[in-house]
C-alpha cells in the first residue's frame, strides 16, 4: 500500500499530467499565475476536497528544495537554540480523466534541532501532559515525511464529490545520553461533498477520522553514568525524576480524532466568499510498560474559517479569517500493579489496574484568531501579481490548569503586521520579485501561579514566563528570481531561486535569526 | 471494544463541548480519622493531642487529634497515603496506662506507634487507625551500604558492602551469640511481610561468635560487619570505603580474607555463598535477631509453586531485636511499598537509594536525633522512612555528618 501511494505521488508530481486546464496561453509555466490561482482556490483552506472543483489551476508540478538555518536565544526551554536542515516539498494538480481530479503534495523535512532539553516528544505543549524528557541538553534529529492525497470529481447532477488521504510519518532521534527515539504516524481519512444550490451558491459537508500513534519503545545509553536523571511529567509543574530511570522506560501515546466542517460559498462576477465552521474531537491513550498509563487525554475544538476575494479592474484583494479554539483536559489515574502466578507452569503474569480517575486534573485552552487582509495589484491584461500590499493582525493565547490543589500557567499576545511585494524585474519570463514584512507582538498578559517550587517550576516554567512576557518586533525579507529552463525533447519548465531572511528582536537582547536558499521547478 | 469505547467517548466528549465546561476534580471533605489503642491499654486513657502524617511522594499533611483520639481532616487530595502516628513514653509511664501488670525497666523506650502504608483514600468514609505497642532495643541497625560504586576504571566495585550496628542504650550490649540476617528477595517475592504476618524468610543468617562477653558494643560505640571484604577499598575505587579496621567480615573462617578481622560465618544460608549478599540496587531487607532456641532447627521453606531451588529459613518475628527494610527503587515507579519483607512491628517503612540498579557510592544510615553525655543518640521510631536518610558517601563509624544530624 505504501509503494502503491508513493508511485501515484511521483506520477503526479514528475509527468507531465492531464490536467484540469492546460496553459495555452504561456510558453513556460508561470509561478506568478500559479500562485494567483492557488490564492482563487479558495477551497483549500477547508478540508473539502470536493469543492476543489470550482476554480481551476493550471496542470503541472511545484517543486522546491530549500535549505533552512535558523537559531537564537528567544525560545522555550524544551525547544532548542538553533535549526538547521533541508526541505523538500512537491505538488501537483492532475487528472484521471475529464471527471476525476487529484491535487497531491508530497514533503519531506530532515533537520537538526540543537540543544533541546527537557521533552523527547512531538507535541510538547498545549496537549497531553503525560511527556518525558532528560534535563541534559543534546541535538535531535528530526525526519518527516508528509503525503496528501485530495481527489474530487466534477459535477455529477448538483453535486461535486470528493475523498482526501493524508499520510505522515517520522521520527525524533535523540543524539546524546540518554538516547530516545520517538516514531510517529499520522494518518487521515476525509470524505467530503458539495451541493450547488444555483449558479452561486454552494453548500459543503465534510467528516474526518484521524488515527495518530507516537512510540518510543525504549532508551539506549552509550556511557554508564549512575546519576544520570529522566524525567516523566504529569502536568505543569508535576515531574517525577529518578536517577536510571530510563531503563524499562517506554510510552507511546495512540489517538483517534473526528470531526467535520460545514461550508457555505457565494461566487459571483466580482466576490467570492467562503465560510467554514467545524468542530473535532479528539481521545488519546497513554501507554506505557505493562500497558501502564498515567493518565488519558481528550480534547475538543472548533474552528471558523471565513475567506473573502473582491476582484476589480487591475485588483484582487483578499481578506481572510480564521479562528481555532481548543479544549483539552487530561484524567490522571493511580493505578497497582498485580502479579498473578500459575503454580502450574509457573508462569507470572503482571497487569496495571486503575484504582483511581482524577477526571480532568490538566485542563488546556488555547484560542487563536488570525485576520488577513491583502491587495494585489495586477499586470495590465494579465492575472500575475505586479505588487502586493497586506496587513495581518492575530490574537493568541494558552491557559494551562492544574487541579488539586490548582496551578494555573496562561498568556496571550497580540500580533499585528504588514507585508508587501513588488516586481523589481519584469521581463518576459525573467522576474525578480522583492518581498518585505514587519511584525510586532505584544504580549497582553502571563500568569504563573503554581501552589509549589519544583525543577520544572525553576528551570522550565519560570524561563518560559520570561519568554511569553517578552514584546517583539520581526523584520524580513526575500528576493525571488524567476526564469525559463528549456531541456531538449523534455516541456518548457519554469525555474525560480529564493533568498529569505528574517531577525526577530525581543526585549534583553533576546533574538531569532532565521534564513535560507529554495531552489525550485513548475513545470507543465 | 475499543471502537465502542471511542464511540462512547466521542458522545460525550460532543455533549461536553456543546457544555462548554469540565468537570473538576474536587477535594475529599471532612474526612474522620480516629486512633484506636492497643487493647491493653486502660479504658479511659485516649490518644489526644498527638500528631498524625498523612503522607506521599507529594504532599505532607500533618493534624492533632482531639479530645477523643480523633481528627477531622477539613480537606484532602483523594489519594495513597502513608499514615503515621508515634507516642513515645518511658518504661514508666507506659506501665501506668495499661490495665495489667508488665515486667519492663523504667528507663525502656515504648512506642504506641502505627504505620499504615499505601492507604488508598478516595471516598470520605471514616478510616480507624489501630495502634500498637512496640518496646524498643538497645541494638539498632544504623547503617546499611550495599550500593557499591564505581573504581577508578569506571567499573562496577560492589566488594565494599557494609552493615553497621549500634548500641543505642546506655548499657554495654554484647553481640555474642546474635544473629545478623538477610531475608528473601526474590523476584516475583516469595514471602512478603504482607502475607506472614508471624515470619520472616531469610535466604542468609550470620551468628556472631563468642561465648557471651567476648565482643561488647560500648554506650554510643557501634561495630562495622564487612559483608564481603574487610580492606581498604579506597586503594581499588576512590570513591569507597576503608573497611581495614571492621569488626568482623562475613568468612568461613578467621584466617581467612583479612586475617586480622574476626570471622562472622554464614550459619544458614540458601545458597553456597559464603559473603553477605547484599544485592546492588536493592530489595535487602536487613535485620538482627536473639534466640535460645536452635536456629538450625527452624524449618526451611521453597518459594511458593516451587519444590526445588532456594530454602528459606523462616524466623520467628518475636525474636528480631532490629531491623531495616530497604527497597529496590524501581526504574518505572519507584519504590514499591507492597514488597516489604519485615513486618510493621520491625520496620513500618522503607529506605531506598536513589539509583535503580546501585553503583552509585551511596548508603541508608540512621539519624542523630539527639547528642548528650558525649555521644549521640540515633533515632529509632520503628519506620526507617522518618529514621534513615541517604547519604553519599558513607564511612563506617561517622555519625558526624551534617546529613545525619536530626536535632530535636
Amino acid at each position: 500500500m505504501n509503494r502503491s501511494f508513493l508511485l501515484l505521488f511521483f506520477l503526479l508530481i514528475i509527468q507531465p499530467g492531464y490536467s484540469q486546464q492546460a496553459d495555452t496561453i504561456s510558453e513556460v509555466p508561470s509561478i506568478n499565475c500559479r500562485e494567483m490561482q492557488v490564492l482563487m482556490q479558495q477551497w483549500l483552506h477547508s478540508d473539502n476536497a470536493a469543492g476543489l472543483a470550482f476554480s481551476n489551476v493550471y496542470r503541472g508540478g511545484l517543486t522546491t528544495f530549500e535549505n533552512f538555518y535558523s537559531s537564537g536565544n528567544h525560545h522555550r526551554v524544551q525547544e532548542g537554540s538553533a535549526l538547521n536542515g533541508i526541505k523538500f516539498y512537491s505538488e501537483g494538480y492532475s487528472s484521471f480523466n475529464d471527471k476525476l481530479f487529484a491535487r497531491g503534495h508530497f514533503k519531506f523535512s530532515k533537520y537538526i534541532e540543537e540543544d533541546r532539553a527537557w521533552s523527547d516528544v512531538v507535541n510538547t505543549y498545549n496537549g497531553n501532559p503525560y511527556i518525558y524528557g532528560s534535563s541534559v541538553r543534546g541535538n535531535y534529529d528530526h525526519q518527516l515525511f508528509d503525503l496528501s492525497l485530495k481527489v474530487y470529481s466534477a459535477a455529477i447532477g448538483s453535486f461535486n464529490y470528493g475523498f482526501t488521504i493524508d499520510y505522515q510519518v517520522g521520527d525524533i532521534s535523540r543524539q546524546r545520553d540518554p538516547r530516545t527515539r520517538t516514531y510517529m504516524l499520522n494518518y487521515s481519512a476525509i470524505p467530503s461533498v458539495t451541493y450547488s444550490i444555483s449558479e452561486k451558491s454552494r453548500l459543503g459537508l465534510n467528516a474526518y477520522y484521524k488515527y495518530g500513534k507516537e512510540r518510543m519503545p525504549n532508551i539506549s545509553t552509550v556511557q554508564t553514568d549512575p546519576n544520570l536523571q529522566y524525567y516523566t511529567f504529569t502536568g505543569l509543574h508535576n515531574v517525577m525524576g529518578r536517577v536510571g530511570g530510563y531503563k524499562a522506560f517506554q510510552r507511546q501515546f495512540i489517538s483517534d480524532a473526528v470531526g467535520g466542517a460545514l461550508q457555505y460559498n457565494f461566487v459571483n462576477q466580482n466576490v467570492k466568499l467562503l465560510l467554514s465552521a467545524g468542530g473535532d474531537l479528539l481521545w488519546q491513550e497513554t501507554l506505557g510498560d505493562k500497558k501502564q498509563s498515567p493518565g488519558s487525554y481528550n480534547s475538543y475544538g472548533f474552528n471558523i474559517t471565513a475567506n473573502l476575494i473582491h476582484s476589480s479592474t487591475g485588483f484582487v484583494h483578499n481578506a481572510l479569517l480564521v479562528a481555532k479554539y481548543n479544549n483539552g483536559g487530561a484524567n490522571e489515574f493511580r493505578q497497582t500493579l498485580f502479579t498473578e502466578r500459575d503454580t502450574l507452569t509457573g508462569v507470572s503474569t503482571e497487569y496495571w489496574v486503575t484504582d483511581y480517575v482524577y477526571k480532568n486534573r490538566y485542563v488546556v485552552e488555547t484560542f487563536d484568531v488570525q485576520f488577513s487582509w491583502k491587495s494585489i495589484a495586477l499586470k495590465p491584461n494579465s492575472q500575475e501579481r505586479k505588487w502586493s500590499v497586506g496587513a495581518t493582525s492575530a490574537f493568541q493565547s494558552f491557559e494551562n490548569i492544574y487541579y488539586l490543589p490548582k496551578s494555573e500557567y496562561a498568556a496571550s499576545k497580540l500580533i499585528a503586521g504588514i507585508n508587501g511585494t513588488m516586481l523589481l524585474l519584469d521581463r518576459g519570463n525573467h522576474n525578480l520579485e522583492i518581498s518585505a514584512f514587519a511584525q510586532g507582538a505584544y504580549s497582553l498578559n502571563v500568569l504563573l501561579d503554581l501552589e509549589s517550587d519544583t525543577e520544572v517550576a525553576e528551570f522550565i516554567l519560570g524561563p518560559d514566563f520570561e519568554f511569553h512576557s517578552r514584546n517583539t518586533i520581526e523584520i524580513g525579507g526575500s528576493l525571488t528570481y524567476t526564469f525559463p529552463l528549456r531541456v531538449p525533447k523534455m516541456n518548457a519548465m519554469t525555474g525560480y531561486a529564493r533568498l529569505y531572511g528574517e531577525n526577530l528582536f525581543a526585549n534583553k537582547s533576546y533574538g531569532w535569526l532565521a534564513f535560507g536558499l529554495a531552489i525550485g521547478l513548475l513545470t507543465f | 471494544m475499543r471502537r465502542i469505547t471511542i464511540l462512547v467517548f466521542s458522545v460525550q466528549l460532543l455533549m461536553l463541548s456543546l457544555g462548554c465546561s469540565r468537570e473538576e476534580p474536587q477535594f475529599l471533605k471532612n474526612l474522620r480519622i480516629e486512633t484506636k489503642l492497643p487493647q491493653n491499654i486502660k479504658a479511659e486513657i485516649t490518644y489526644d493531642n498527638k500528631e498524625v502524617v498523612l503522607y506521599n511522594q507529594s504532599y505532607t499533611h500533618i493534624y492533632k487529634t482531639d479530645a477523643a483520639g480523633a481528627l477531622v481532616v477539613p480537606e484532602l487530595i483523594p489519594d495513597v497515603y502513608t499514615i503515621n502516628t508515634c507516642w513515645e513514653l518511658t518504661g514508666e509511664q507506659y506501665k501506668e496506662l495499661v490495665a495489667e501488670t508488665i515486667y519492663l525497666e523504667d528507663n525502656a523506650r515504648v512506642l504506641i506507634t502505627a504505620t499504615l502504608n499505601n492507604v488508598p483514600i478516595y471516598n470520605e468514609n471514616d478510616l480507624e487507625i489501630p495502634l500498637e505497642s512496640v518496646i524498643l532495643k538497645d541494638l539498632v541497625i544504623s547503617k546499611v551500604y550495599y550500593s557499591g560504586t564505581k573504581d577508578d576504571m569506571n567499573r562496577s566495585y560492589v566488594v565494599d558492602q557494609f552493615v553497621e550496628v549500634f548500641n543505642n542504650s546506655d548499657d554495654i550490649v554484647y553481640v555474642d551469640g546474635k544473629y545478623l540476617a538477610l531475608a528473601e528477595s526474590m523476584s516475583p517475592p516469595a514471602y512478603l511481610a504482607a502475607n506472614n504476618p508471624e515470619y520472616i524468610y531469610t535466604r542468609q543468617i550470620c551468628m556472631f561468635p563468642g561465648d557471651g562477653d567476648d565482643y561488647p558494643i560500648l554506650p554510643g560505640g557501634s561495630i562495622v560487619i564487612a559483608a564481603r571484604s574487610a580492606r581498604d577499598h579506597t586503594t581499588s575505587a576512590m570513591n569507597s570505603v576503608d573497611l581495614s579496621a571492621a569488626d568482623f567480615e562475613v568468612k568461613d573462617s578467621d584466617g581467612m580474607g583479612n586475617p586480622a578481622i574476626k570471622a562472622l560465618p554464614m550459619y544458614s544460608s540458601s545458597t553456597s555463598l559464603k559473603f553477605f549478599n547484599l544485592i546492588t540496587g536493592g530489595p535487602n531487607a536487613v535485620f538482627l535477631f536473639e534466640t535460645e532456641e536452635d536456629v538450625l532447627e527452624w524449618p526451611e521453606f521453597y518459594a511458593p509453586g516451587r519444590s526445588s531451588g532456594e530454602r528459606f529459613r523462616r524466623v520467628p518475628i518475636e525474636t528480631v531485636i532490629d531491623g531495616v527494610e530497604v527497597l529496590k527503587n524501581e526504574a518505572a515507579n519507584g519504590p514499591n511499598i507492597d514488597l516489604k519483607r519485615l513486618q510493621n512491628s520491625i520496620d513500618a517503612g522503607f529506605a531506598f537509594i536513589s539509583a535503580t540498579s546501585g553503583y552509585v557510592n551511596e548508603s541508608v544510615e540512621r539519624k542523630v536525633c539527639r547528642i548528650g553525655e558525649g555521644r549521640v543518640y540515633l533515632q529509632d521510631t520503628n519506620n526507617s522512612v522518618e529514621d534513615f536518610v541517604l547519604i553519599s558517601g558513607p564511612q563506617p563509624k561517622d555519625y558526624e555528618n551534617p546529613q545525619l544530624l536530626n536535632l530535636q
